[in-house]
């Protein structure tokens, strides 16, 4: 007699074969060596599967019942532990040296505008830029985690609401810590009148911002219509439809514009984006100039380098040092003075015209790069490349992290398509409220510190959405379970494939937001279910035949 | 759950029929775990398994009435909730068709090929690996696991419970396994045992 298959052999040790069956077998097992080594490691492995699924139960889910309140106790314990720590960081920040607070987020903003508009500066920018956003993910994931052990430890002595309550009290103790920094006005109309004087920070949001007065540190003014009139000592940053800078600034311009009109003396450097900016003939940058915009003119002067960029360029002022020009169409009239080089990038020949008359100290070299008209974004390759590698390592360094101190924080993949419709539309709804929320919150003065870390919060959270895509995309790709040390293979290849496809002119734009919905939505559902207490399961290998 | 705790069981039975409310709630606390765990393998991970418990404990007092004071209540749940969640995946695509393979026909030569048994399943990290591997079998493979292993039936009553006939849930269970060492084997799980 031929040897038993494995069905007959379960059959036989479940004990679920007929008697004449059963005879036949232990007859052939008498004589077989091989098959009664196959029915002892069948009846070992089912022990072996009744004890695991034993141990499976006996970890299993607690009813469903006090979830909610767990999740939302979880929401607020995080929330509070977030609150708490930016709160600790803003306070941090205040008191650092200057060196250090230049790290902080005045050169967080410079940076984004570098990262934009200078692009030579692109490298060390992303260095700073995403270490920064590292920084944040990370003390986000562990406030979260302290939250999370405190709720553990909350409910084992019985009283997490008292311990819920002590950290909420603590974290909105801290809240007035950020707020204390700045003097913030908001409003339909919002002035800082010329017989004002503000010692520190002041910010003003509104339709119309005008301000008139003399404040000793940094300003940050948005809305519709912006006028700087005033004298500022320290940096100043605007964002508007209609930008007018009249005032004196001791510090930098950081301005963003739809039409963006600069007559002031600035003490340091210029960053000008906007669809028309203009440097009036009063206007004086003893720095650079980093500009951006549809239409630029360079009327008054800049005390060293300019980097500009516009479809349409006009020059008349003065350049301390070197003029870099991009430009489609461009005049450098013969009023002009540049103390150095020009070094101009245009897509045919003849695209920048110089005047006559134009005084040019060093050497003029316009080279034409045909490809610059199909393609504006030519001179972001390298900046892409610091961006890539930067953002790799920061995203592998979270999704480490994550899971080496939160391994219930990194999502588990998805069971079948629908779950990721769920995702998307639970992402896409958070994508969407939480700022309103924010908004709304930010209305009352109390609730403007509590909106801008909830804010913040947010922005990390979309960060670390982006990471949770990418390692689940990752381990869809490589086809792995969820096992541990693998999560840097993962990350790594789920992060580089969303980020190649990301460059993808319109299609990158659209997978982006789709990982950025998924992303929130997985995590979303991630946190409610490790609260829930279901263990999240990887559902990866699920091949239906 | 425990043995130590079961004494009081008709009593609770009772109480609850008589409509006290404080009885049922017992009678939750105690077996919502249970039937948790049992939904929860059923199911897989999704969003239905709250869902489910709630539903088996709702048609619990629903039929308090008819219930036996003198019986454990585990059974009649545990019951319950099986034939809940495989109706919830027949709903989802279950079919009996599926169900019903065809026994094998000359398999057997080819089972050399085949993943040996599991040798062993220790530490956390594995029973955890085997929890993953058992959510990510097909639902029919998985269902037929969970009614051998966590529910301790016979071949008979499992084909009872599925609708199909011994010899198919005989064939199904075998199938399961070979699926779920395949599973663990993808997953790098625990060292298989060759020949002992």
């Amino acid at each position: 007699m031929s040897c038993l298959d494995e069905l007959t052999l379960l059959t036989f040790a479940d004990g679920e074969l007929d008697p004449a069956g059963a005879a036949e077998v232990e007859h052939h097992l008498g004589t077989c060596a091989a098959c009664r080594t196959s029915l002892a490691a069948l009846r070992a492995e089912d022990a072996l599967l009744a004890e695991a699924v034993r141990r499976i139960q006996a970890d299993a889910v607690a009813p469903a019942r006090p979830a909610a309140q767990d999740g939302l106790l979880t929401l607020l314990l995080g929330s509070a532990a977030a609150l708490l720590s930016s709160a600790l960081l803003g306070e941090a920040a205040a008191r650092a040296p200057s060196w250090l607070r230049s790290l902080g987020t005045g050169t967080a903003v410079s940076l984004a505008f570098d990262g934009l508009f200078s692009l030579e500066d692109g490298g060390t920018a992303m260095i700073t830029y995403s270490l920064g956003i590292a920084t944040a993910a990370a003390a986000t994931l562990l406030a979260l985690l302290v939250a999370t052990r405190a709720l553990r430890w909350g409910s084992a002595s019985r009283s997490p609401s008292l311990l819920a309550l002590l950290v909420l009290l603590a974290g909105v103790a801290g809240v007035p810590a950020p707020a204390r920094a700045f003097d913030a006005r908001h409003g339909e109309v919002v002035t800082l009148g010329p017989e004002e004087t503000v010692e520190g920070r002041v910010v003003l949001t509104g339709q119309r911002v005008t301000l008139a007065g003399k404040v000793h540190g940094d300003a940050v003014a948005a809305g519709r219509h912006v006028v700087i009139r005033g004298t500022v000592s320290g940096d100043l940053y605007v964002a508007g439809e209609d930008v007018e800078l009249l005032g004196a600034v001791e510090g930098n311009v950081h301005a963003v514009g739809g039409t963006l009109r600069l007559e002031s003396r600035v003490g340091r450097s210029a960053w000008l984006a906007g669809r028309q900016v203009t440097l009036t003939p009063e206007a004086t940058v003893a720095g650079d100039l980093a500009g951006g915009a549809e239409q630029l003119r360079i009327e008054g002067a800049v005390g060293r380098d300019a980097d500009v960029g516009g479809r349409e360029l006009y020059v008349s002022g003065s350049v301390g040092r070197h003029l870099a020009a991009w430009t489609e169409g461009g005049l450098v009239d013969r009023t002009a003075r540049i103390g150095g080089d020009l070094h101009g990038r245009v897509p045919r020949d003849g695209a920048l015209r110089i005047a006559d008359g134009a005084a040019i100290t060093g050497a003029r070299d316009v080279t034409v790069h045909p490809e610059m008209a199909a393609e504006h974004h030519e001179g972001r390759a390298g900046w892409n490349l610091f961006r890539g590698f930067f953002g790799l390592l920061a995203a592998l360094l979270v999704a480490v992290v994550a899971h080496r101190f939160a391994p219930g924080a990194v999502p588990a993949p998805p069971s079948d398509a629908a779950e990721v419709g769920r995702w998307m539309g639970i992402g896409f709804i958070l994508l969407v409220t939480v700022p309103a929320a924010c908004l709304f919150v930010a209305l009352t003065l109390f609730g403007i510190p509590l909106a801008l870390i909830t804010f913040a919060a947010y922005l990390a959270a979309c960060y670390l959405a982006s990471v949770a895509v990418a390692v689940l995309l990752g381990r869809r790709i490589l086809r792995q379970g969820a096992g541990a040390g693998r999560v840097l293979g993962a990350t790594a290849v789920g992060w580089l494939v969303l980020f190649v496809v990301g460059l993808v002119p319109v299609l990158g734009a659209a997978v982006r937001f789709l990982a950025l919905l998924i992303g929130l939505g997985a995590l979303y559902a991630t946190v409610r279910a490790s609260r829930r207490g279901v263990a999240s399961a990887g559902s990866l290998l699920r091949s239906d035949p | 759950m425990d043995a130590g705790d079961k004494g009081d069981e008709p009593e609770l039975v009772r109480s609850a029929q008589a409509g006290d409310p404080r009885a049922f709630e017992v009678l939750y606390a105690r077996h919502a775990r249970r039937v948790a765990g049992l939904c929860r393998r059923l199911l897989g991970p999704c969003p239905e398994v709250e869902e489910a418990v709630n539903e088996v404990f709702l048609r619990m007092s629903r039929s308090l009435p008819a219930l036996e004071a003198g019986r454990p209540v585990a059974p009649w749940l545990l019951a319950t909730a099986s034939h809940h969640c495989l109706n919830l995946l027949r709903r989802r695509g279950l079919e009996r068709a599926h169900l019903a393979e065809p026994p094998p026909e000359g398999e057997c030569t080819a089972a050399a090929a085949e993943p040996a048994p599991l040798a062993r399943v220790e530490g956390r990290e594995q029973v955890e690996q085997l929890e993953r591997a058992l959510d990510a079998l097909a639902d029919r493979h998985r269902v037929v696991l969970v009614l051998r292993y966590q529910r301790e039936l016979s071949y008979q009553q499992i084909a009872g419970e599925l609708g199909v006939t011994k010899q198919n849930a005989a064939v199904l269970l075998h199938r399961a396994k070979r699926a779920l060492r395949g599973a663990m084997v993808a997953a790098g799980g625990p060292a298989l045992e060759d020949e002992p």
